[in-house]
């Protein structure tokens, strides 16, 4: 159960604009990266889905019970969004396999294996596992990605990153523990266990 | 965690960059539709709710109506199973927690004493009897060696929601929204359909069962059909293994209808006013870790209503009657 998003969504039900503030800033920009993935990088028609998914969501939100992450059943609404807004222009929706659709495909994924030790074969490949990364920082709570992003990417230290998320220095430790730990379940199984953290492998 | 995962992340992280930022002026300006919706919603979520007029009015004919076994398929678009395979409730002795999540490719196993419920989509459960083992071969496909499953799926097929399908030695199962039931014995399949309906593949044939009805296949090939009763003992094991809806802040109509689809009764009311105030009366509380009857018997007596079984009817009453 994900006892967290419940408790969003019940604040949200129960009108607290802080918790809009949090479920907005949290999911939308995924979501509108999951949009803009799926229909050709179209920037307006990611924003309209984007938009569209959110309200279909509220209008729905009190029937979430917590049997999946909130992003998961946030993107059910988006697919179909996608799905409506081609249909409304009389436009086949693309057909596009990603590996976060479909396990089955992320054998195509398998020549990655060396990526991190030789470097990524060709763009192609280095698009798509940039892609996946993102998608797998996407799908973890926004606190642990953002954890991630500021310690890896901007080299925030420890203390600035509990200074921002209002924690203790021992608890921002703990919390990039566990958004290491996330972070290396979700990307592994986006990519259907086949390229693996454990171990420093990939 | 390990120094060369941490190792392993933060090169990954490092190597494929920041995610792509949304510009400031999209976000604001989604950000100001969605919020007035939301407060728009939450408003009206303060305000009575009102029966819809047609219903209400072809209601009130009548002094006794039957809702029937309407499918709660209110709960937000199929997923195209996309979802975790979820542990949604346990029972007995078994391994398993609730909130554990299965991987593809997962055996898993139920003791003599004990079942188990998976969540495989947000409108989707499959319930493992006692002495039970399947296998998770995709996240649309369960292979069933032993024991019996019972699928609950509160949508309809197509092309975006991949139907489940339980795959036995005797033949494939496919749901198309609905609810029914496989058992394996050592020379015979038997699939029991409560609602909606499945079809079969068997040897080169695509056969189907109806809500209402069986349909057993042996070993040799051989198919029975038959009828049976959505709401016999039978479908006992099913309740022990029901995951818990919430009721917090829902309809009594809601929860009343969510009993009798686990149930497999039809719904009833005594008057067309019950019914209007079922629906504008919300719950407070929790049923968790109830049965069935202990839930109807918590909840509608603080709603001023009380019912009886009869018939594979659950008739709801006015309590003071």
């Amino acid at each position: 159960m994900n006892f967290e998003n419940r408790r969003l969504v019940k604040q949200m039900l129960a009108g607290e604009e802080r918790a809009f503030d949090r479920f907005f800033d949290e999911y939308f920009p995924g979501l509108y990266r999951f949009a803009m993935t799926r229909m050709d990088g179209n920037p307006d028609g990611a924003e309209e889905v984007a938009q569209a998914t959110l309200c279909a969501a509220i209008s729905k939100l009190a029937t979430y019970r917590g049997e999946a992450a909130l992003f998961t059943w946030l993107c059910t609404f988006c697919r179909h969004e996608i799905s409506a807004w081609y249909r409304r222009r009389d436009r086949p929706g693309k057909k596009i396999d990603l590996v976060e659709d479909s396990p089955e495909v992320a054998g195509a994924l398998d020549s990655l294996r060396a990526v991190l030790a030789d470097g990524p074969e060709s763009r192609l490949e280095q698009m798509e596992l940039t892609r996946l990364v993102h998608v797998a920082l996407d799908r973890l709570p926004g606190r642990y990605a953002n954890a991630l992003e500021w310690k890896y990417l901007e080299g925030v230290s420890v203390r600035e990153i509990a200074q921002r998320l209002d924690l203790s220095t021992k608890a921002a430790e703990s919390l990039l523990t566990r958004a290491r730990g996330a972070f290396r379940d979700g990307f592994s199984s986006l990519t259907g266990n086949r390229l693996t953290l454990r171990g420093g492998t990939i | 965690m390990k120094d060369r995962d941490k190792d392993a992340i933060e090169k990954l992280i490092r190597l494929t960059g920041p995610r792509p930022a949304v510009p400031d002026e999209t976000a604001q300006r989604v950000k100001e539709a969605v919020h007035q919706h939301w407060r728009e919603s939450v408003e009206d979520r303060r305000r009575p709710r009102r029966i819809r007029a047609g219903f209400a009015m072809a209601a009130a004919a009548a002094i006794l109506f039957t809702i029937g076994l309407v499918a709660w398929n209110n709960l937000g678009p199929l997923s195209g199973n996309q979802d975790p395979v979820v542990v949604l409730a346990v029972s007995g002795s078994t391994q398993w927690n609730v909130g554990d999540h299965l991987d593809t490719g997962a055996l898993v196993t139920t003791p003599e004493d004990g079942g188990l419920a998976i969540g495989t989509g947000p409108l989707q459960s499959v319930r493992l009897d006692s002495g039970t083992t399947v296998r998770l071969l995709t996240p649309d496909t369960l292979a069933l060696d032993q024991g019996a499953v019972y699928v609950d799926s509160r949508g309809s097929g197509g092309d975006e929601a991949p139907d489940l399908t339980i795959r036995t030695s005797l033949g494939d199962f496919r749901e198309i929204g609905t609810q029914f039931e496989i058992r394996l014995s050592e020379d015979t399949v038997r699939a029991r359909v409560r609602e909606g309906r499945i079809a079969v593949q068997h040897n080169e044939n695509e056969l189907e069962v109806v809500a209402g009805h069986e349909m057993e296949i042996n070993y040799r090939g051989e198919v029975r059909r038959g009828e049976i009763d959505p709401a016999s003992h039978e479908w006992g094991w099913i309740g022990e293994l029901t995951p818990m809806m919430e009721i917090e802040g829902r309809p009594v109509l809601e929860f009343l209808e969510w009993i009798v689809r686990e149930r497999g009764l039809q719904l009833q009311f005594e008057d067309p006013a019950l019914y209007s105030s079922a629906g504008e009366t919300d719950i407070s509380g929790s049923i968790d870790g109830m049965s069935l009857d202990q839930a109807l018997e918590a909840v509608l007596p603080t709603c001023g209503m009380t019912y009886r079984i009869h018939n594979g009817t659950l008739t709801v009453l006015r309590a003071n009657d």
